[in-house]
C-alpha cells in the first residue's frame, strides 16, 4: 500500500487551510482492506468544505463500511495549490481517511451533485492516475462511477463514466458491492472489465454508458439503444420505499474544521409532491416519503449527544410539510438535557404565517434573517411554474415575520422562466418592495433581499422542453430589476451570473458528445467552474466552437414534442406524457395541486414501481399546500379577477397508456 | 458548581511561564496596568443588570501533536466546545442574543504548529453539582480528537489572573523539513 501521507505532510504548511487534508473527524473509519472486500473511494468533486456535509455519500459511507464484504473512504478534490504541489511531487488523489492513494481502491464512486463539478470530475480521475477515459482503463484501474441528481442525465460525462447508479443509493451499492467482490476474487483479469460492466446493466438503477449505442440524424439523436440483448432497454432510477428502514447516517461526520452546513442533519422526509414545474428534486425523487416522528426524535438526540453539535438542521424538500413538524420542533426546543442551547433550522420554509410561527417557536435569539421562496413575481408566473403562492401569503409571511423581531427577509426568485414578461420580471421588484414596505412599519431597519438566478431546464420536469434564455437575455432581466431597485430604499438585490447559467444549461441538458467539450475545458485548465473567481466562459465557448457543436441548438432551443431526449433511456418512473401535459397546462397557466391529499394523477412514479406515499397526516397543513386546503380564488391582490383552474383528476389511476 | 479533587497535590501541573514579558505588556496598557491608574474605573451598567454567574473556572493544559496540528486556532476553539458538550460538562455560556460557552484561550498556536503546552480555561454553570476534577481528562479523552490530549487540570481560585495575562511567552522550536515533529519528551521544557 502506498501511504501518500509521508509525501504530502511536508508540502501541509505551504497550502491554505490544511485541514482539509488530514482527516480525523469524529466518525471517521480507518477500515482494514483485504483481498475479500471491495474498497470503494467515495468523492465529493469540490472542496472539502463543500462536500464533506454531504448526506449521500456520509450514509453510503456507512453502510458500505457496515459491511463484510466492503469498505469505504472518502476524497474531495484538492484545491488549486495543493494540486499544484501534487503534480509537481507526483503525490496521487487520496482518501483523508487513511492516505491511501486513491488508485488503489477498486471504485472512485463520485457524487455529482452540480453541473458545474463535471471538470473536477475528471480532474479527480487524473490526479488518482487513472486514464479519464473510460475505454482507455486496464483490468489494474478502479471502476469510475457516479451517483446523485445530476446522473439523470449522465449523457455528458458518458465517456468517463463506467458506471451510473441513478436514484436512491442506499439498496443498490449493496447488489453492486456483491458483483463486484466475485470480480475481485476471480483476479479482475484481462476482458474481465466489460464482463462486469455488461453483468452490472442486470441490476435496477444501474447504467453502463459502454453498453448504449446513440444513432444520430444530423444534431438530432434518432434512438439510443442497447448494444446487447441482456441490457435493459431503460435504466429504472431505485427508490427507498421505505425511510425508516434506514436510519442514516448514525454516525455523522463532524468535521475538526469549517465547512458548510456545519450541524447535525436530520432527513425527515424524501420526495416532494408539491409539483413546482422547475424543480427537479421535486419531480424525481416521487413519492413523498415521511420518517416516522418518533425515529425523527430519536436521531436527533441521540445525534446531539454524539456529535456535540448546538445545531440542527431537519431537511427535506419541503420541511414544514412534515406530518408532526409542530410537535417535533418543540419537543427538540424543550429538551431539558440541551439546556436550550440547541438550536433548529428548517433549510427549505414554505411561505405561510404557519411556517413563520414555527420559526419563531425554534429562534428565540437570534432573530436575524429568514428565507422565503416565491420563485416568481407575478400570481400568472407563479400559476405557470406551479409555485401556488399568493400574494397575500407571502405578505402574511412577512408581516408575521416583520412583527415577531426579524429585520432582514431574503427573497429567492427566478427569472427566465417560460413566457416571461418584462411585467412579470418586474414584478419582482414590485413583490420584493411592498415587503420592504410592510418591514417599514414595524421595524426601521427593515430590510429585503431579492436573490435571482436565471432559471436552467432540467431534465425529468415539465420544462425540459424549454428554451433556456440567452446570456444577453437573462442580462437584460437582471439590468431592468437592477434599475429598479437602485431607486427602492432598503431593498438589495443579488444575481447568479447568466454566464455560469448558459454552461449549467449546457450540461443539464447535453448529450454525449458534450464529452470530448468537457475534456478540454479540463486540459485546459478550467476546474473550480462553480467558483465564480475559476469560471471561464471562453474555455466553454471556445471547446464548442472547436469540436463543431451549436450553442444555440443544446441550450436555447426548444424541444418539440417528438424529439428523441438524450436521456430518454434513463427514467424516473414519471411517464413522458404526464411531463408534456403539464408543460401544456404550464403554457395554459393552469395550476397543479398538490397529490399528497388529492387524488392521484398517475405521473407514474407511485404506480410504475408499486408504491406510495409515505406520510403521517391525512390531511393537508395548516396553511395549505399547493391548492389543497386554500382558496386560490385571488392570487393576485391587485386583480381578484383572475380565474385559476385546478384541473382535478387527469386519468384514473391504473388507466392503461 | 464545585470542583473536587481527592489528590492533595497536583504534581504534574506546571504554571505557564514566569512573567518575563511585563514591560512590553504595560506599555501597552493591559487590565492590569490600567486598573492601577484608573482605580475608579467601573464596568457599564448594563453588564450588572444580569445577577453576575457564580461560574467556577478550571484551567486545562492539552497537547496538540501530529496531523491535527493542521488546523487553526479557531479550529481549536470549535473542536473544544463539542468535545465539552459531549463529554456533558455543565459549562457556562454568555448572556445575549447568541450564547457563547464561556472558554479562554492563551496565545493562538500558528496553525501546522505542534504543542506540548496548550492552555485553556474553562468556566462551569453554577448549580449544576459536583464535578469531579480528577475524573475529567478521563471524560474528556474519548471526547477529543486523536492529537488532542488533556494533561493536567487544576481549578482557578476566584480573582486569578486570565491567560491572557498569565502567560507571557513560549518556547518554541523552529519547523524542521526533515523532521516535521517535535521530539517527546520535549527536552528543552523547563
Amino acid at each position: 500500500m502506498n501511504d501518500v501521507w509521508t509525501q504530502l505532510e511536508p508540502h501541509l504548511a505551504d497550502v491554505e487551510k490544511p485541514a482539509r487534508y488530514i482527516g480525523l473527524e469524529l466518525g471517521a473509519q480507518r477500515p482494514a482492506h483485504g483481498p475479500g472486500t471491495v474498497s470503494w473511494l467515495l468523492t465529493y468533486p469540490d472542496t472539502y468544505e463543500i462536500g464533506l456535509p454531504n448526506q449521500g455519500l456520509q450514509i453510503l459511507y456507512e453502510i458500505l463500511n457496515e459491511r463484510d464484504d466492503a469498505v469505504a473512504e472518502r476524497a474531495y478534490a484538492p484545491w488549486g495549490d495543493l494540486e499544484a504541489v501534487m503534480r509537481r511531487e507526483r503525490i496521487p488523489l487520496f482518501s483523508v481517511d487513511t492516505h491511501r492513494a486513491a488508485g488503489d481502491f477498486d471504485v472512485l464512486a463520485f457524487n455529482l451533485s452540480a453541473e458545474l463539478t463535471y471538470t473536477n470530475l475528471l480532474n479527480c480521475v487524473d490526479l488518482a492516475g487513472v486514464p479519464v477515459r473510460a475505454a482507455e482503463r486496464r483490468p489494474e484501474h478502479p471502476l469510475v462511477a457516479a451517483g446523485g441528481h445530476c446522473t439523470y442525465n449522465p449523457e455528458p460525462l458518458a465517456d468517463f463514466l463506467d458506471f451510473v447508479v441513478v436514484g436512491d443509493g442506499e439498496e443498490v451499492v449493496s447488489e453492486v458491492t456483491a458483483v463486484l467482490a466475485a470480480w475481485k476474487a476471480s483476479g479482475r483479469t484481462a476482458g474481465s472489465r466489460a464482463a462486469v460492466l455488461r453483468e452490472l446493466t442486470h441490476l435496477d438503477g444501474v447504467y453502463v454508458p459502454s453498453m448504449y449505442e446513440v444513432d444520430y440524424d444530423g444534431p438530432a439523436i434518432r434512438a439510443i439503444h442497447p448494444r446487447h440483448p441482456d441490457v435493459p432497454e431503460r435504466v429504472e432510477k431505485r427508490t427507498v420505499a421505505d425511510l425508516a428502514a434506514w436510519p442514516y447516517p448514525r454516525r455523522q461526520l463532524v468535521p475538526l474544521t469549517e465547512v458548510v452546513h456545519d450541524r447535525l442533519n436530520v432527513e425527515v422526509f424524501r420526495g416532494c409532491t408539491r409539483g413546482c414545474r422547475f424543480c427537479q428534486a421535486g419531480m424525481i425523487t416521487r413519492p413523498v416519503r415521511e420518517r416516522p416522528a418518533d425515529q425523527v426524535r430519536t436521531m436527533v438526540s441521540e445525534g446531539l449527544r454524539r456529535t456535540g453539535y448546538d445545531e440542527v438542521a431537519l431537511t427535506s424538500l419541503s420541511t414544514a410539510d412534515f406530518s408532526g413538524i409542530e410537535s417535533v420542533v418543540q419537543g427538540i426546543v424543550d429538551d431539558p438535557s440541551t439546556c436550550g442551547q440547541v438550536s433548529v433550522s428548517l433549510p427549505s420554509l414554505r411561505v405561510d404565517a404557519f411556517t413563520v410561527g414555527i420559526a419563531a417557536q425554534i429562534q428565540k435569539a437570534r432573530r436575524t434573517g429568514l428565507t422565503f421562496a416565491p420563485e416568481a413575481g407575478t400570481w400568472r408566473m407563479r400559476q405557470i411554474i406551479n409555485k401556488l403562492i399568493r400574494e397575500e401569503d407571502l405578505y402574511g409571511a412577512v408581516t408575521s415575520a416583520f412583527s415577531q423581531g426579524w429585520r432582514r427577509v431574503k427573497l429567492y426568485f427566478l427569472t427566465g422562466l417560460p413566457s416571461e414578461t418584462d411585467d412579470d420580471t418586474l414584478g419582482i421588484h414590485e413583490l420584493a418592495r411592498n415587503c420592504v414596505e410592510i418591514g417599514r412599519t414595524h421595524t426601521k431597519g427593515a430590510s429585503v433581499k431579492a436573490s435571482v438566478g436565471g432559471f436552467v431546464p432540467k431534465p425529468f420536469t415539465p420544462f425540459q422542453w424549454f428554451g433556456q434564455n440567452t446570456v444577453d437575455e437573462l442580462s437584460r432581466k437582471i439590468g431592468l430589476l437592477r434599475d429598479a431597485t437602485r431607486r427602492t430604499k432598503g431593498l438589495q438585490l443579488t444575481w447568479h451570473d447568466p454566464k455560469a447559467t448558459l454552461v449549467e444549461g449546457l450540461a443539464s441538458r447535453g448529450d454525449r458528445r458534450l464529452g470530448p467539450v468537457i475534456e478540454q475545458v479540463w486540459r485546459r485548465g478550467g476546474t473550480f467552474q462553480e467558483w465564480s473567481e475559476h469560471f471561464r466562459l471562453d474555455l466553454w465557448l471556445g471547446a464548442m466552437a472547436d469540436h463543431g457543436l451549436d450553442l444555440e441548438w443544446y441550450v436555447y432551443r426548444h424541444r418539440t414534442e417528438a424529439e428523441v431526449l438524450p436521456w430518454d433511456h434513463i427514467s424516473a418512473g414519471l411517464h413522458k406524457d404526464f411531463l408534456w401535459q403539464d408543460w401544456q397546462d404550464a403554457l395554459a397557466e393552469v395550476g397543479l395541486p398538490d397529490c399528497r391529499w388529492t387524488p392521484c394523477y398517475d405521473c407514474g412514479a407511485c404506480t410504475g414501481y408499486g408504491i406510495e406515499h409515505v406520510v403521517a397526516s391525512a390531511v393537508a397543513p395548516a396553511g395549505g399546500s399547493q391548492g389543497t386546503g386554500q382558496d386560490l380564488s385571488t392570487g393576485h391582490l391587485s386583480d381578484t379577477s383572475v380565474p385559476v383552474e385546478l384541473r382535478s383528476l387527469r386519468k384514473p389511476v391504473g388507466a392503461s397508456r | 458548581v464545585t470542583l473536587r479533587s481527592r489528590q492533595a497535590e497536583q504534581p504534574e501541573w506546571r504554571e505557564p511561564r514566569a512573567f518575563e514579558a511585563a514591560p512590553a505588556e504595560q506599555a501597552q496598557g493591559t487590565g492590569r496596568s490600567r486598573q492601577a491608574e484608573q482605580p475608579e474605573w467601573r464596568e457599564p451598567r448594563a453588564f450588572e443588570a444580569a445577577p453576575a454567574q457564580q461560574a467556577q473556572r478550571c484551567r486545562v493544559r492539552f497537547s496538540k501533536l501530529g496531523r491535527i496540528r493542521f488546523t487553526s486556532h479557531r479550529d481549536v476553539a470549535r473542536i473544544w466546545e463539542r468535545a465539552l458538550r459531549r463529554a456533558e460538562l455543565p459549562i457556562a455560556y454568555t448572556e445575549g442574543y447568541s450564547p457563547r460557552p464561556k472558554l479562554s484561550f492563551g496565545l493562538a498556536l500558528s496553525t501546522g504548529y505542534e504543542s506540548h503546552g496548550e492552555y485553556l480555561d474553562i468556566a462551569l454553570r453554577d448549580a449544576s453539582g459536583d464535578v469531579e476534577l480528577d475524573e475529567l481528562p478521563r471524560r474528556l479523552a474519548p471526547a477529543l480528537p486523536e492529537g488532542i490530549e488533556v494533561q493536567a487540570i487544576v481549578a482557578l481560585p476566584a480573582g486569578a489572573e486570565s491567560l491572557q495575562q498569565a502567560v507571557t511567552s513560549c518556547t518554541c522550536r523552529p519547523p524542521s523539513r526533515t523532521r516535521p515533529r517535535l521530539p517527546w519528551p520535549l527536552p528543552s521544557w523547563s
